[in-house]
Parts: C-alpha cells; sequence; structure tokens
C-alpha cells in the first residue's frame, strides 16, 4: 500500500473506515513512521480544536428554550402548518448601561419614536398621547360578547394543568385595536409584532422599565399591577407573553388566548392574575 | 413522540454547535428554536431527527446571514462577552483574548469548513455531515483533513498576534 491519504487517515482516526479498509491502513501504520506522523499530527490539531472550541462554551438557556417550545407547540397544535416565529427568551434588561450596542439600539429606538411622535396622526404620536391621557384616542367601548361567524368550538378535555388554547376572536373591521389587560402582572411583559407600529405597554407603575427595539416592546421589573397592552387590529402579527408564557396571539385578524382569561370581547381580553 | 424529552437532549448540544458557528447567542437561541418548531410538522425516524434538525438549522443560519452579518459588525467594537462569569481580572483578560482568537479563526473559515469541523466535533457520521454539507460521503475525509489543517494555521497566526497584543499591554 501507498502512504495513508490524509482522507484515510481521518476516516482512521473516526472510525469511518470499512472493516477491510480499516485492516489495511493499520498495517501500513504499523510499518510507516510518515503516516504515523501525519496520524498523530491530526490527533492533535484535533485536540487542539477541541479545546479552543470549549472557551466558546456558554450557559444554554434551557429552561426558557423549553417554556418558549411549549408555547409554540400549543400555538402549533391550534394552528397547524402555521408560521411560528421564533420566541426569544425575554430578557430584563437593567439600564441602558450594559453595552454599547444596547446603548445604540435604544438610542436609534429613542429617535426614531421621536421622529414618529412628532408626525401628527402617526401611530406613534396616538400611543404618546393616549399613555400620557391627551387623550384624542378614541378608546373602543365595551361591547357584549359578539359571536359573528364563529365556528362551533370543537370539543375541549376537561381542565388540565396547562391552560388550554381558547377559540378563535374575530377582530371586526370596523375596530382598530385590540386591548389587553393583564391583571396584577409581576416580572416581565414582552409584546412582539410584525408591521411595525403596531403595540404599546402602558403600566400604572413608575417602577416598570420599558424597552423598545423594532418588533419588540418588553416592560420589565413591573412589581405588581394592571398592565394594558394595546394592539392595532392592522398588525400581521402580534405575541404577548408574561414571564416567557405565551398569553395571547393575534394572527390577521384573528386572535387567540393560551392562558386562562377572565373577561373577553371580540376587541379586548382581561387576564386574571396568576399565581 | 415525547417532544419534551426530545427538547432535554438535543437542544443543548444545538445551542452549542450554532452559537460555536454564529458567535451569535441570539441567532442560536432563534434558529434553535425555529428548528424545533418546523420540527413539530415533520414525522421522522429517531435516527433521522437529530441530523435533520442540524440540517435544518444550517439553512436557516445561511437565511439570516445577512443579518447576522450586520450584526457582527455591529458587535465589532463592542467587547466580546465572557461566558463563564467569576474568573479575576487578569484571567478574565486571558479569557476573553482566547475567546476572540477563536472567534476571529472560525469566521475566517469556510462556512462549509466550519460546519465540517463543528459537525464532526458533535460526532455525526460522514454519511451524516455529508448530507448536511452537500458534498459526497467518500470526500468529508479529506475535507475535514484539510479544514483542520486550515484551522491550525490560522489559530498558531491568531495565537502568536494575541499573544504579543498580551504582551504589549503587560509592558
Amino acid at each position: 500500500m501507498r502512504h495513508a491519504s490524509d482522507g484515510q487517515i481521518l476516516a482512521y482516526l473516526d472510525d469511518e473506515l470499512g472493516s477491510a479498509q480499516r485492516s489495511e491502513v493499520a498495517v501500513h501504520l504499523s510499518a510507516c513512521g510518515t503516516c504515523v506522523a501525519n496520524l498523530k499530527q491530526y490527533e492533535a490539531i484535533s485536540a487542539e480544536f477541541r479545546e479552543a472550541l470549549s472557551w466558546l462554551d456558554v450557559e444554554v438557556p434551557l429552561t426558557a428554550a423549553q417554556q418558549r417550545f411549549a408555547a409554540a407547540r400549543r400555538v402549533e397544535k391550534a394552528e397547524p402548518g402555521a408560521t411560528v416565529a421564533p420566541l426569544r427568551p425575554a430578557r430584563v434588561l437593567h439600564g441602558f448601561g450594559r453595552s454599547g450596542l444596547l446603548k445604540a439600539a435604544a438610542l436609534a429606538a429613542l429617535l426614531a419614536g421621536a421622529a414618529s411622535a412628532a408626525i401628527p396622526g402617526s401611530p406613534v404620536r396616538e400611543w404618546v398621547e393616549a399613555a400620557l391621557g391627551l387623550a384624542t384616542v378614541d378608546v373602543p367601548v365595551v361591547e357584549p360578547v359578539q359571536t359573528p361567524a364563529q365556528p362551533t368550538p370543537p370539543a375541549v378535555a376537561p381542565a388540565t394543568q396547562e391552560p388550554v388554547p381558547d377559540v378563535l376572536s374575530r377582530v371586526p373591521p370596523e375596530r382598530n385595536r385590540v386591548e389587553v389587560k393583564l391583571r396584577e402582572v409581576e416580572g416581565l411583559v414582552v409584546v412582539r409584532y410584525v408591521q411595525e407600529p403596531g403595540a404599546a405597554i402602558r403600566s400604572a407603575n413608575v417602577d416598570a422599565n420599558h424597552f423598545s427595539s423594532p418588533g419588540v416592546i418588553e416592560a420589565g421589573r413591573l412589581g405588581s399591577g394592571d398592565v394594558y397592552v394595546d394592539i392595532q387590529a392592522n398588525v400581521l402579527e402580534a405575541r404577548v407573553e408574561v414571564n416567557g408564557e405565551l398569553y395571547l396571539l393575534k394572527r390577521g385578524d384573528n386572535t387567540q388566548t393560551f392562558a386562562p382569561i377572565q373577561e373577553r370581547t371580540s376587541t379586548r381580553f382581561s387576564f386574571p392574575p396568576r399565581s | 413522540m415525547d417532544y419534551d424529552a426530545l427538547f432535554k437532549r438535543l437542544y443543548p448540544t444545538l445551542y452549542r454547535y450554532l452559537y460555536r458557528l454564529t458567535g451569535d447567542a441570539d441567532v442560536a437561541e432563534d434558529v434553535a428554536q425555529e428548528a424545533f418548531v418546523r420540527l413539530l410538522r415533520q414525522t421522522l425516524p429517531e435516527e433521522e431527527i437529530r441530523p435533520w434538525l442540524y440540517t435544518v438549522a444550517m439553512n436557516l443560519v445561511r437565511d439570516t446571514a445577512r443579518r447576522a452579518e450586520r450584526r457582527h459588525r455591529l458587535v465589532a467594537g463592542v467587547p466580546l462577552p465572557l461566558p463563564m462569569a467569576g474568573p479575576a481580572p487578569d484571567e478574565q483578560v486571558e479569557r476573553s483574548e482566547q475567546i476572540a482568537a477563536v472567534r476571529v479563526v472560525l469566521d475566517q473559515m469556510s462556512e462549509r469548513d466550519r460546519h465540517l469541523l463543528l459537525m464532526r466535533e458533535e460526532g455525526f457520521r460522514y454519511e451524516e455531515i455529508a448530507t448536511a454539507v452537500g458534498v459526497a460521503p467518500a470526500s468529508v475525509g479529506t475535507l475535514i483533513a484539510r479544514a483542520l489543517k486550515k484551522f491550525a494555521q490560522l489559530y498558531k497566526t491568531a495565537g502568536v498576534a494575541a499573544g504579543e497584543e498580551a504582551d504589549e499591554t503587560r509592558e
């Protein structure tokens, strides 16, 4: 046998050769110092690569990922084949000073928000006015529960530990927003939405820190209190999560809940306190 | 299928693979999550699930390459995060230099070479690697050998550069 090729030596190292070829290489190695040296070189580089990679090891965010996967499964179960955007774990950001990147992102969001708020009639201006109580915003009137064209809900299993997805609600075309009230919520509320601007978080709790980036609004360190989430009806997709748990999903004109709900109309959803 | 058990077993290694590949924890989380969500719509034999997840994840990384590149540029001026907390300042400096050196070397390698080496480290068989990367199974050994040599060469250079930089800082 001629010298073993680099590919053969690697395959020999990785136990990827068939038995006949492995024997052939083994016999050759027993008599060829050049190939043994080559083999040792690849062993050393492999070890060096392994050691180098160990520098990159990080803690895997498994618990948060499991929660998000469970939420995604519930959505998938309720709406098979739906495109489910990845839900990154909501991060509680403890201020703007963590990194230059955060500062830059926060500054960019602030500038963009300020610019949008300066435009009369812009949705951002509408949020700001609503948040400040300047109130030229139309506040939807509470309506009796609407049941237009809702299919008969499929039979669902009796209550279990896992919240059973609620039936879909259809947002009437004349309504321009969906309102979500989260009662006595603590921790972190995250709204993720596609097509901006589209959502806002309001909280009476002065300790709440609000952060926004394109498509994401977070309200962290809420303490305890009611939180209101407003989602404009033309938002393509929006999710409301509390501490990583999916509470409400709005996709197109359909809105679906995934946590026990206290009161609801087709455009207003009120979730009770959760322990 | 017991998705909870499957997720618990496979997510950590997939996340680690993606983090090593991209150097971006957000991308690693998003892509790993999306790959598992897509798995929900598949009916696969048990033994095919792991390679399928990695192949999908690999394609998702490619799809988000432009965004990832932008992130890399944004992150370029920011000190690299220290994965493990706790070491003393001197050790932290050394650690961050090591991390930077590894990251630079991986970033200098081609996407295919990174996949080849990282999938090998995850214990995939050559046939699985070949399918995921899109090469002939018979060529995998040769390609990995070349990629390893390239890594060694680049790592040596990066290590020397990092060492010199550290010496200058200490002086």
